[in-house]
Parts: structure tokens; sequence; C-alpha cells
């Protein structure tokens, strides 16, 4: 169980966290979503007294996170990937944890296993990939075996296989009645993965809520149509009600208020001919987009498009 | 490298409370934090290193200017004159003029144990690694509190070894009617006191490391307060900066070696000056680390 309770971090003139109250329940994974710099990053350093907030207060388990004796068997987290001395063998590096908290060494190995880095739990972390990097960061949060996880973009710099590997993991913490908090500036990618979101933009809550809720909220349907007769179809489909407009290129028309086969039959029926014709549902990640259109903070202009995301995807 | 298992010594729905045999129990006491930073500082090839280098440095250069200084002192006596300067130059035949030149060879080693101090916390900001050790330690005092316990007693060995053995080796050349052993008077004192002077700096080092935070930062401070500040501040020629360079942690520690009463001060102040390097930015390294942002 994560609390945060109006949350705020200044850093000088800069709000990076700016009154965010939002809590994390076990036993579902809670996607922590937000263009960066919307103070995600922050907000787990808070979480884990990293750093000290400026007002507000987190609780973690119940306790704020410094009055925990053995924090690690309450709380694991990865926060930077590869945040390790590159000269240190990845067994080195969660032996010296594990040590400081009386965690048994037998249970490293079995972290280490659990990640699958075995084969190379001896080598030095300096030759990791950036993969491998992630394993070993979250063999470090899962080394106490904790109530809560928390993971701050786990699946960047993951292979496909590694990126299904975690999605797998987080379900399975979750289902183990674990509070999972995972933080991606990837709507597609809490998409299939969370339960839960939280939704932020410039330190601030944008929304709070389930995955399917967010989904029905924001179910948009529109038909998009091709044809070289645009101007025509449009004048046929208001005579059905269906309101379109041209976007961008003149042969194109994005229709509301019919569906894809009632613009098919309109065509037909006056012989108007079709390029192009399809159904198209607002998804997970256009609602997200425009729940945070206002808020990122880095973006340049025609990345407001709803196809912008792959500009954001590349980004971090 | 894909696997469908989940985390936990337990399958699914059999998720063990906190503290269940799978993960010990108890909580992160400052003996089982000493246990992790020692593992932290005797995993990295760079600490063995750095042990070598000052070992080798320490006791070598100690070696050839104990060599270099009975070869001058022979020269003079068979040409029968006095160098120039004469004593109480660098050609005293008596307990002095072996002992200061042998032992402030060995600031060179010192110096690297600092660094190596030094590095014990500003490689965990360099490398992230500060994240994961607070995360674990959250009371954060205990984290540098170790680590300078296990500086403590790895530079302590270390000084010791290359304190002896520098005396002897470096003694080693003089004729025997006048080289200094470890039983004349002050002289087992001398080396203590060298080895005490180098883990000063060892902990100086950390202290500094945790206050500034940056490994470049660190060296270049030890470095100007090692090597550029003894030589150059009296060049002034004023008073208080003059006295300042008789209080660095290596003049202190030599002090003890200056037999002949030369010492600007005593051995109780000299004791004060080394423990107040040693301590003080350990303290405000200390309070630095609890009050900031990690």
């Amino acid at each position: 169980m994560i609390e945060a309770r109006g949350l705020t971090k200044r850093y000088g003139a800069k709000t990076a966290v700016d009154d965010l109250s939002f809590t994390v329940r076990p036993g579902s994974v809670t996607g922590f979503l937000g263009p960066n710099g919307a103070g995600k990053s922050t907000t787990m350093r808070l979480l884990l007294g990293l750093d000290r907030p400026t007002s507000g207060e987190a609780l973690v388990g119940g306790k704020r996170y410094h009055e925990h004796r053995a924090p690690l068997r309450e709380v694991g987290a990865l926060l930077e990937a590869r945040a390790v001395h590159p000269g240190r063998s990845a067994r080195a590096h969660l032996l010296a944890l594990a040590r400081t908290e009386g965690i048994p060494a037998r249970r490293v190995d079995e972290v280490i296993e659990l990640v699958g880095l075995t084969g190379v739990a001896r080598k030095r972390v300096g030759g990791f990939s950036l993969g491998m990097g992630q394993r070993l960061g979250i063999a470090t949060a899962l080394l106490g075996d904790p109530a809560v996880v928390m993971l701050d973009e786990p699946v960047n710099g993951l292979d496909p296989d590694g990126v299904l590997w975690i999605r797998t993991l987080l379900k399975g913490l979750a289902a183990e009645g674990r509070a999972v908090l995972v933080s991606s500036h990837l709507m597609s990618e809490m998409a299939q993965t969370a339960d839960h979101l939280v939704v932020v933009g410039r330190g601030r809550l944008l929304a709070d809520t389930s995955v399917t809720e967010l989904t029905a909220r924001t179910q948009d349907a529109a038909v998009t149509v091709r044809s070289p007769q645009a101007a025509r179809l449009a004048v046929l489909l208001r005579g059905v009600g269906a309101r379109s407009a041209t976007t961008g290129d003149a042969d194109r028309l994005e229709v509301h208020g019919a569906t894809a086969a009632q613009v098919g039959e309109v065509a037909g029926r006056h012989g108007v001919v079709l390029h192009e014709l399809h159904a198209r549902t607002s998804t997970l990640e256009e609602a997200y987009m425009a729940l945070t259109r206002d808020s990122r903070e880095y973006r340049t202009d025609d990345e407001d498009q709803p196809d912008g995301t792959a500009a954001e995807g590349a980004a971090r | 490298m894909s696997s469908t298992s989940t985390a936990g010594g337990g399958s699914r729905g059999t998720r063990r409370v906190a503290g269940s045999q799978s993960t010990g129990s108890g909580g992160a006491s400052l003996p089982r934090v000493v246990g992790g930073e020692w593992t932290k500082l005797a995993t990295l090839r760079s600490t063995w290193v750095l042990v070598l280098v000052v070992l080798v440095l320490g006791i070598g250069v100690a070696t050839l200017s104990g060599w270099g200084v009975s070869q001058a002192l022979e020269a003079a006596e068979t040409s029968g004159q006095v160098p120039p300067g004469g004593p109480p130059g660098g050609f005293q035949t008596g307990p002095t003029g072996q002992l200061v030149p042998i032992l402030s060879s060995t600031s060179l080693a010192a110096l690297l144990l600092a660094v190596l101090g030094g590095l014990a916390v500003t490689g965990e900001y360099a490398t992230g690694t500060i994240t994961a050790t607070l995360t674990a330690v959250p009371r954060r005092w205990p984290v540098l509190a170790a680590k300078a316990l296990v500086l403590l007693v790895l530079a302590g060995v270390v000084a010791l070894v290359v304190s002896f053995a520098a005396l002897l080796l470096g003694a080693s050349f003089f004729p025997e009617d006048v080289r200094v052993g470890l039983g004349d008077d002050g002289v087992l004192g001398a080396v203590l006191a060298n080895a005490a002077g180098m883990v000063a700096l060892a902990l100086l080092g950390l202290g500094v490391g945790a206050v500034l935070r940056s490994t470049a930062g660190t060296i270049t401070l030890l470095v100007a307060l090692v090597f550029v500040a003894p030589p150059l501040l009296p060049v002034f020629g004023v008073d208080w900066l003059t006295t300042a360079s008789e209080h660095t942690p290596v003049s202190a520690a030599l002090s003890f070696a200056q037999l002949d009463g030369s010492a600007p001060y005593g051995s109780t102040a000299a004791v004060l000056v080394l423990v107040g390097w040693a301590v003080v930015p350990l303290v405000a390294g200390l309070v630095l680390l609890q009050r900031r942002d990690a």
C-alpha cells in the first residue's frame, strides 16, 4: 500500500510535484503515467525518502519510508537502471545490500535466478547491456521479497522478450498480493499491464482511474474514408445524419455519427468510388495524449497530432 | 533469458509476510551495515589495486629516500666536509635526520589512502549506487559510520605495514652505529604517528567525499592539502599562512619524527590536529548526508 497525500516538491522556483494525492493498493498493478518531466521519478524518490517533500507526506506500508527498520523487506524499488558500480559484479552488488539488512546469501542467488542473470552473476556490471542492467535492477527490487514494489520505467531498453517477461512478472507480483507501482510514459505499455492508472502532468494529478474506465470514457467512434469524390460523399452522408469533415487531404473524410457499414452502403447506392474505409476507435493512447496534451513539458508543434506518440516514445 | 516465474520464495497466493525465513529478519543494524560496506569495498578491484599501489609506493619511495640520504651522508663524511646548509639541514646524523626523510616519503601513499576514502563515497554518487544504499538504510548515518569503520580498519592495517616497513627498509642503508631502530627513544611513537596520520588522511578523504560528493573535486582538494599547501603557504611570508602549513595533516604526523625538538608544537597538539582533520569533515559530511536530498 502506498499513500501520497498532498505531496509537493519544489526545486527553487520549479515545482516538480504539485499537491499530488493517490493510493496504490495491494493486489493490482498501478500504472504511473505521464510525459517526460511530469514528476514521476521525483514522486518515487519522495516515496523512498531519497528526497524530502516540500510539503505533504508519503506513506509506504503505513509508515514514512525512513521509519522502516528493514525497508528492503517492505519496499523494493528500481529507480535508474544500471545505478550500480560498473566494477562490481551483480552478485557482489546484491550481496552488499542483502548484508545490510541480514538477508541471507541464498536469497541473493534466488533473485539472480529469478531475473535470469545466473550465468553472468559474477561478471562485472560494466559489461552488462541495458536490458541486463534492468534485470539486475529488478533483482535488487525483489531482494527483500517486499510487499510493495516500485519500478521506474522498467521496460526501457528491454527487447520484446524482456518486455513480455516484465509484464508477466508484474502481473504475477500483483497476483501474489503485492502493491505494484510501475511508471511509464507509454500508454500502450500500461494498457497491457496495469489495472489502475495514475496519470500526472507537470507534477499534478490528471487522472486516477481504472484502465477500463478510462477506455470507456474516451470511446469516440469515427470512420475514416478516402474517396476521389469526397465532397460529394460528404453531402450524401449529411443526408443520412452523419457529420463529416476533411482531414488534411481533400480526398479524406472523418465521419462521425455513422458506422463504416453505413458509409459504405451510402457510397455504393450512389456509385461513389471509395479508396479506403475503416472504423477507428479512439485508443487509450489517444485518450492519454488528450489528457496530457497541455502538460507536456518538451514538445514540438507537430507533435500534437494524434500520432505524435512516436516522438514521445523515442524520447527518454 | 525469458522466464515466466514471479518473485518470492513462495508460489502464487502464498506470499510471505515480512520477515520470512527466506529473507531473514531484523533491521539494518550498524554491524550489518558494516558488513555491507565491507562487501562493497572488498568487491571492487580498484580497492585492491589502490592498496597494492599504496604498499609499493609507500615502502618503495621511503626505501629510496633512506638510501639517498645515506649515500649523501657517506659522501659528505668521506670528503670530510659538512654539506652546504649543514646540520640541521637534510644531513643530520641523528635519528631525526633519518626519520624525517624516510617517514615523510610515505605522504604520497597517504594521499592515495585519502583518495581510497573519498572514492568509497563519491564512487557511489558517480555510479548511482547511493540510491540503492540509502533505500536500504534510510536512516543514512549508519552508512557513513560503517564506511568510516571499514576504512579505519583497512587503512589502519595498510598504514601500519607501510610505516614500519618504510622505517626498517629505509634505515637499513645507514651504518649500524647511527641507524635508528624501533627501540630508540621516540622512534616507535614516530612510526605509529606516521601510520595514524595516514589513517587520518583516509578518513579526511571520506569526509571530504561525503561533503563534495564529486570524485574530481575531492581528489583536487586532497592533493592541494597534502602536496600543494605545505610547501606553498610559507612562501608568502605571512605568519598565519605559515602556521596553517604547519598544521596540515602530514606536518602534524611528521612532528612526531622531529625528535630534535624542531617540531612547532607538542605531541598533544599534534594528536588533536590529526583527530580534527579526520573527524571534522566527517561530521560535516554526516550532517549534510542527513539533511540533503540524496
